[in-house]
C-alpha cells in the first residue's frame, strides 16, 4: 500500500528531508520493526519444539528452559523413526492426505460456483443446511458415521478417510470459495459466455484462475487437516501398517503402564512440520507473489 | 516396507475412481433429467447439478447422523445396548440438575463471543501488514506461519509452559506490568477467574496461520486498479484503507467470523489439554465427549450437543441475515 | 445430441462402477488375513508350527490392547510365540494407548470390537453390566488342566474384582499396590533414616520435611524456611489427586463408598481427617511442589531427576530401574494411617472375551495361553504361585531385592475400589466438585465434603 504516484513532471532533483518524506522512512522502519519483532515471536514455538527434540526425556520440562541443550540428542530422531515402521506411516499418510485433497478442492469450488453464481430456488437455505452441517460436534457424529462407514464393510480400509472428499467435498471450502466467487465482478462471466465458452469452460478457464488465493488457503488447510487428523485414522483403522504418522506419534504420549517418550514426540513434530512448510513456502511465491499488480482482474 | 501397501491402497483408489465417475455420471444426470424432463430453465438446472455432489454427500453423511443425533437425545444410550425412548427427561435434567450445565454455558459463550472479533481483527491486522511490499516480506509469512503447523500435541505442552504461572513465558514477560501495580501474576488456568482470558489469550493463536493466509488472499485479490483511480481522485492512506481495501475484504471477513465462531463454540483440543480448574465451568465440547464417551452417556451427551448446535445456528442465522449492512459482494446479483 | 451420447454412456459407466464396487469389497476384507497368516507362518518355531498347518485353517481372533509403543513390541513378541505354538487360533493385535475407550466403546456400538480386550477395574462392572462381556464362570470351572484357569491360585480379592453380580467376566493379568519410592542417596544426604515397616502418617511426614530443603539447606520444619527457595522437596502430590485421596481416607478407616453401595460417606469423621491431612500436606506443608509445578514437569520425573526423594506409585512402575535415574532407589511399604491400616487401591487389569465374538472356543483357548504369557512377562501378578520373589525377580532382574521384598510385603493390603456401572460418574463429580477446590484451598474439607454427598450418592445405583 505504500505505492506512489509518480507524475511525468516530478523533478530528478528532489528535496531530501521535506516531512512526507520523513514520513514514509519512519513508517517504513516501523514497519521493519514490527514485522522482525513479530517474527522472532513466531519462530520461539518452532524452535522450543527442535530445541526439545533434541534433549533427553527427563529434562525436555526442567524449569527454567534451556534453550540449548547441552549435549544434543541427535539420536532421538532415529530413534523415534525406528520405534515403529514410520516409513509405511509416511506413504500411508501420503495416500489419505494427497488422494481426498485433489477432489475436495476441485469439488468444492465445483459445488461453491453453483452456490455462488447460479440462482436456484432453495439456494439459499440449502447453502444454510450445508453450513450448519459444521455446527455437528465430532464427539456425536462419530457413531452414526462409523455405522454407516461399516454398512458398506469398509472398517479397516482406507476408504473412510479417502471417498467422503468426492461428495461434496468441505463446507468450510464450499463456504470460502463461494465468497471469493461472489466477489468476481460478473461481467467477467459474461464475457467468456459470449465468447461462447460453456459452463465448464467458463470455470476451469476464467473462474477458478481468478480465485487462486482461496485455492492457495485450501489446498494449504486441506493438506494440513488431513496430514495432522487423528482421531479419524486411529478410529477406522485397526492394523498397525496401515496407520498415519500422527497416529503412530500419539503412541509417544505413553500409556497405561508406559512413561510418554517427550523427546521422540518433539523429533516426530519436527519431522512433520516439514512438508507443510515445504508446501507453504512454495504456494506462497507462486500464488502470492504470483500476482503482479493490475493483472489480477480486468 | 510393513505390510503390504500396494495391497491396501488399490482397492481404495480404484473405488476413489469409480466414485468419482460416478458422482460427475449423476450430476450430469441430474441436468439432463431436470433441462430435458422437468423442461426449467438453464440457470436453475445447471445450479442443482453443480451442487449434486454436496446433495449427495449430505444425505450419506449428515442427513442420517442429524436425525440419529435428535432421535438419541430423546433416548437413553450407553453405546453398547440399544438405546431406550426416555422423552425428554435428557434437557429436564441438563437444565435444571446437571450442575455443570450452565457453567459450561457460560464459559463456551463468553469464549465465542469475546475471542473471535479479537482474533479476527488481528488476522486482519497481520494480513495487511504482511501484504507490504517490504523486502523478504516473503520470508516473514513463512516466519509468521510456522507456529501453527506445529502439531497440536506438541504444541498443547507448549502452551502449558507459556502459561505456567511460576517459570512461564507470559508471566516473565508480564512481571514488570504485575510489580507496578503490585499484584501476582495470575495462575491462569488454575484460577478460575482466569482460565477464560487465559484462552482468549491461547485464541490468538488461530489468529495466525490459516486466517491470515485466507485474508492475505483477499487482500490480493482487491483490484489496484482501483487503488489507482483513487489517487487520481486524491483519496489518503486512510481512505484507501477504509472506503476500498476492508470493505473490498468484507466477504472473507465474513467467513472468518462465521466460521470461527462455529470453531470457538466447539473448543475441544486446547480445552482438553490445558487442563483448567473445572471451577470456571468446561467448554461444551468437551462435556458432551466426556458424558458420551467416559461415562457411556451417550443419550445425554447428545441432547447437549443438540443444545451446542441450536445455539450455534441461531448465531449464524443472526451474522447472515446482518450481511446485508456489512458485507459487500461485488458480483452478487441478489 | 453430444450431450445425448455422453449421458447414455455416463449411465453406463455408472451401473458398472457399482458393480465393480460390489465385487470389489467381498476379496478385499480376506486379503489382510491371509497376509498375516503367511507372514507368521514364515516364523521359526518349533514342530508344532508345521503341524498346525496341517490340522486346518486356523481361527482368526483379533485382540485390543492400550500398550504404548515398547510395550506394543514385547506383547507382540509374546504374541508371536503363543501363534507359532497354537493349533486352533491366530492372534492379530491391535494397539491404541490413547483413546482406548473411545475406541472400544465405538467398537461395541458397531460391532466391530475385538474378540479379547485388556479392561481395567474401573470399566469392568460397567460392560458387564450392559452386556458387552462374556460370562466366563462356567468355562473357566469346567476346565482344570490350564494353569491360568485355576481360580484357587488366584487372589480372591482380584477374583472379586473380576466378578459383576457373582459371575466372573475378566481373568486378572496385574493386581498392583502402591508402594512408597525412596530415594536413598538423598536419604543419606538430609541424615534422615529409610522408610520402616513401622512408618505411620506422623512419620512420614517427619521425614518428608526434613527432606525438603530450601535455598540456604534450612528445612520445612525450620521456623526460618523460605518457601520461595526451595529447591528440593520431600514428597509430591498430583493436583489430578495423585496419591489418590481414597487410599488416606481408607488408611484412616473411612469410605468413599460404602460396600453395599447404598451410601458415599466422605463426611465421615475418619473421612473428614485424611482429606484435610493430605489438603494441608499438599497446599500448607511446603513439602511437595505446588501444583503447577508438577503439572507440567511430570511428577514421576521429579523423583527421577532427584527433585523429589519420596515418591508413591505402583509397584509395576519400577521407578528404580528408569533411565536417568538418579542415584539409588528403592521400594518401601507406605505409611500406616491413623485407622491403622495401609490399604492401598489395587490397580487391575484384566482379558475379557467379547459377548458378541464368533469364535467362543477359539477365544477362550487364546485367553487361557494370552493370559499364562502376560502374566509371566507383568508384575505383580495376582496368582499365588507367580508373586514369589523368584517369579519378580525373574521378570524384572534389574530391580533391587529390597523392593521385591515391600511388594510381596503391600500385596495383601491392595484392596480393589468399590466400582459399580456408573463409578466414571461418580468419579467425574468427586474431581471436579471436591478434588478440585480442595487442593486448590478454596474450602475445608468439612464444608466441601457435605455440599458433594448428595451429589455423589445421586449416581449410586438406585
Amino acid at each position: 500500500m505504500s505505492t506512489t504516484v509518480t507524475r511525468p513532471t516530478d523533478s530528478p532533483k528532489r528535496i531530501p528531508w521535506s516531512p512526507l518524506r520523513v514520513g514514509q522512512i519512519v513508517s517504513k522502519a516501523a514497519t521493519y520493526l514490527l514485522v522482525s519483532a513479530l517474527g522472532v515471536l513466531f519462530l520461539i514455538p518452532l524452535f522450543w519444539l527442535v530445541s526439545s527434540s533434541l534433549k533427553e526425556g527427563n529434562h525436555i520440562f526442567d524449569q527454567p528452559v534451556q534453550w540449548f541443550p547441552a549435549v544434543p540428542q541427535w539420536n532421538n530422531y532415529p530413534d523415534a523413526w525406528n520405534a515403529l515402521p514410520f516409513t509405511r506411516f509416511l506413504f500411508n499418510t501420503l495416500f489419505v492426505t494427497l488422494v481426498p485433497l485433489v477432489a475436495e478442492v476441485f469439488v468444492s469450488a465445483l459445488v461453491a460456483y453453483g452456490f455462488a453464481r447460479f440462482a436456484f430456488p432453495g439456494r439459499n437455505f440449502l447453502f444454510m443446511v450445508m453450513i450448519s452441517t459444521m455446527f455437528l460436534p465430532d464427539a456425536v457424529k462419530l457413531i452414526p458415521t462409523f455405522l454407516i462407514w461399516k454398512q458398506f464393510d469398509l472398517i479397516n480400509h482406507y476408504d473412510p478417510l479417502v471417498l467422503g472428499s468426492l461428495l461434496g467435498g468441505t463446507p468450510l471450502f464450499i463456504f470460502l470459495m463461494r465468497q471469493f466467487f461472489s466477489s468476481v465482478p460478473k461481467e467477467i462471466e459474461e464475457a467468456a459466455i459470449i465468447d461462447g465458452a460453456n459452463v465448464f469452460q467458463t470455470f476451469t478457464r476464467v473462474m477458478l484462475p481468478l480465485i487462486r488465493p482461496a485455492l492457495l488457503s485450501v489446498s494449504i488447510i486441506g493438506f494440513q487437516g488431513h496430514w495432522n487428523d487423528f482421531l479419524s485414522p486411529l478410529i477406522y483403522l485397526n492394523s498397525q501398517s496401515k496407520y498415519t504418522l500422527t497416529v503412530g506419534m500419539y503412541f509417544f504420549t505413553g500409556g497405561v503402564n508406559e512413561r510418554p517418550h517427550w523427546e521422540w514426540l518433539m523429533a516426530m513434530s519436527t519431522l512433520m512440520v516439514l512438508p507443510i512448510l515445504i508446501l507453504f513456502i512454495f504456494f506462497q511465491r507462486y500464488f502470492i507473489e504470483g500476482l503482479t499488480s493490475g493483472g489480477v482482474k480486468g | 516396507m510393513v505390510g503390504d501397501p500396494i495391497g491396501d491402497y488399490l482397492p481404495t483408489f480404484i473405488r476413489f475412481l469409480l466414485l468419482a465417475v460416478a458422482v460427475v455420471g449423476i450430476s450430469i444426470g441430474v441436468h439432463y433429467v431436470l433441462r430435458n424432463v422437468f423442461h426449467v430453465r438453464r440457470e436453475v438446472a445447471i445450479g442443482y447439478s453443480l451442487i449434486t455432489p454436496w446433495i449427495l454427500g449430505f444425505l450419506v453423511f449428515n442427513l442420517t447422523p442429524m436425525l440419529a443425533t435428535l432421535v438419541l437425545s430423546f433416548t437413553d444410550y450407553n453405546l453398547q445396548q440399544s438405546p431406550n425412548l426416555v422423552g425428554i427427561k435428557n434437557y429436564d435434567t441438563l437444565i435444571n440438575k446437571d450442575v455443570n450445565f450452565w457453567p459450561s454455558i457460560r464459559l463456551t459463550v463468553l469464549y465465542s463471543i469475546i475471542s473471535v472479533p479479537i482474533s479476527v481483527f488481528f488476522s486482519l491486522m497481520l494480513a495487511l501488514l504482511l501484504s507490504k511490499k517490504l523486502r523478504f516480506i516473503g520470508v516473514y509469512r513463512v516466519l509468521y506461519y510456522l507456529p501453527s503447523i506445529v502439531p497440536a500435541v506438541a504444541v498443547v505442552l507448549l502452551w502449558r509452559w507459556i502459561f505456567n504461572p511460576d517459570v512461564g513465558l507470559l508471566n516473565t514477560a508480564l512481571s514488570p506490568v504485575f510489580n507496578l501495580i503490585g499484584q501476582t501474576p495470575p495462575d491462569w488456568f488454575g484460577d478460575e477467574n482466569w482460565v477464560l482470558p487465559a484462552f482468549i489469550i491461547m485464541s490468538l493463536w488461530t489468529a495466525l496461520g490459516n486466517n491470515t493466509v485466507i485474508l492475505l488472499g483477499s487482500r490480493k485479490s482487491v483490484a489496484t486498479d482501483l487503488y489507482e483511480a483513487a489517487s487520481i481522485d486524491g483519496a489518503n492512506t486512510f481512505t484507501k484503507f477504509f472506503r476500498i481495501t476492508v470493505p473490498m475484504m468484507t466477504p472473507a471477513i465474513f467467513f472468518l467470523v462465521v466460521v470461527e465462531f462455529a470453531s470457538a463454540m466447539q473448543l475441544f483440543t486446547p480445552a482438553a489439554f490445558a487442563r483448567a480448574t473445572p471451577a470456571a465451568g468446561r467448554f461444551m465440547n468437551l462435556l458432551i465427549f466426556s458424558y458420551g464417551f467416559e461415562q457411556s452417556r451417550m443419550g445425554y451427551a447428545t441432547a447437549l450437543a443438540v443444545i451446542l448446535f441450536v445455539l450455534i445456528l441461531a448465531a449464524t442465522i443472526v451474522l447472515f441475515r446482518s450481511q446485508t449492512r456489512w458485507v459487500y459482494y461485488e458480483g452478487q446479483e441478489k | 445430441m453430444l450431450s445425448r451420447k455422453k449421458s447414455v454412456f455416463t449411465i453406463l459407466l455408472l451401473i458398472l462402477s457399482l458393480v465393480l464396487a460390489a465385487c470389489g469389497d467381498g476379496t478385499n476384507t480376506s486379503v489382510p488375513g491371509a497376509a498375516t497368516k503367511v507372514a507368521s507362518g514364515a516364523t521359526p518355531a518349533s514342530g508344532a508350527a508345521t503341524t498346525a498347518a496341517a490340522n486346518g485353517p486356523k481361527v482368526e481372533l483379533t485382540m485390543s490392547v492400550w500398550a504404548g509403543v515398547v510395550e506394543a513390541k514385547e506383547f507382540q513378541a509374546i504374541v508371536d510365540s503363543i501363534n507359532a505354538k497354537a493349533t486352533n487360533y491366530h492372534v492379530t493385535v491391535q494397539a491404541s494407548p490413547q483413546e482406548y475407550v473411545t475406541k472400544l466403546q465405538t467398537g461395541l456400538a458397531s460391532g466391530t470390537a475385538s474378540d479379547i480386550f485388556w479392561v481395567d477395574v474401573d470399566h469392568l462392572s460397567g460392560f458387564a453390566d450392559k452386556g458387552s462381556l462374556l460370562d466366563l464362570t462356567n468355562m473357566l470351572k469346567a476346565d482344570k488342566t490350564h494353569p491360568a484357569f485355576n481360580l484357587d491360585d488366584y487372589f480372591p480379592g482380584a477374583i472379586a474384582a473380576a466378578s459383576y453380580k457373582d459371575k466372573i467376566y475378566g481373568l486378572p493379568w496385574i493386581q498392583q499396590p502402591l508402594v512408597l519410592y525412596a530415594n536413598l542417596d538423598m536419604f543419606k544426604a538430609a541424615n534422615v533414616g529409610q522408610p520402616t515397616a513401622e512408618w505411620t502418617w506422623d512419620e512420614f511426614m517427619k521425614a518428608a520435611q526434613k527432606l525438603t530443603l530450601d535455598g540456604s539447606g534450612k528445612t520445612a520444619d525450620d521456623p526460618a524456611f523460605d518457601a520461595k527457595t526451595i529447591k528440593q522437596w520431600g514428597f509430591t502430590t498430583n493436583s489430578t489427586d495423585w496419591p489418590p485421596t481414597q487410599m488416606y481416607i481408607w488408611q484412616a478407616g473411612g469410605q468413599t463408598i460404602a460396600p453395599d453401595f447404598k451410601t458415599s460417606p466422605i463426611d465421615s469423621p475418619e473421612a473428614l481427617k485424611a482429606e484435610q491431612w493430605y489438603a494441608d500436606l499438599a497446599i500448607k506443608s511446603h513439602v511437595s511442589p505446588t501444583p503447577s509445578q508438577v503439572k507440567d514437569q511430570g511428577f514421576d520425573t521429579m523423583f527421577i531427576n532427584g527433585k523429589v526423594a519420596m515418591f508413591i506409585g505402583g509397584a509395576a512402575d519400577s521407578l528404580e530401574t528408569r533411565d536417568g535415574m538418579k542415584g539409588q532407589a528403592q521400594a518401601f511399604l507406605v505409611p500406616k494411617g491413623p485407622g491403622g491400616n495401609r490399604l492401598t487401591p489395587a490397580y487391575i487389569a484384566f482379558n475379557a472375551i467379547s459377548a458378541k465374538t464368533k469364535n467362543k472356543e477359539a477365544a477362550f483357548a487364546a485367553l487361557a495361553d494370552i493370559t499364562d504369557g502376560i502374566q509371566k512377562w507383568k508384575v505383580p501378578v495376582p496368582r499365588k504361585s507367580l508373586s514369589t520373589k523368584e517369579a519378580i525377580q525373574k521378570a524384572q532382574p534389574k530391580r533391587p531385592a529390597g523392593s521385591i521384598d515391600a511388594i510381596i510385603a503391600a500385596l495383601p493390603d491392595a484392596k480393589a475400589a468399590p466400582i459399580y456401572p456408573n463409578y466414571a460418574q461418580w468419579a467425574d463429580i468427586w474431581n471436579t466438585q471436591f478434588i478440585d477446590p480442595l487442593f486448590r484451598g478454596k474450602d475445608t474439607a468439612a464444608n466441601l465434603a457435605k455440599k458433594v454427598r448428595p451429589l455423589l450418592e445421586d449416581t449410586l445405583p438406585k
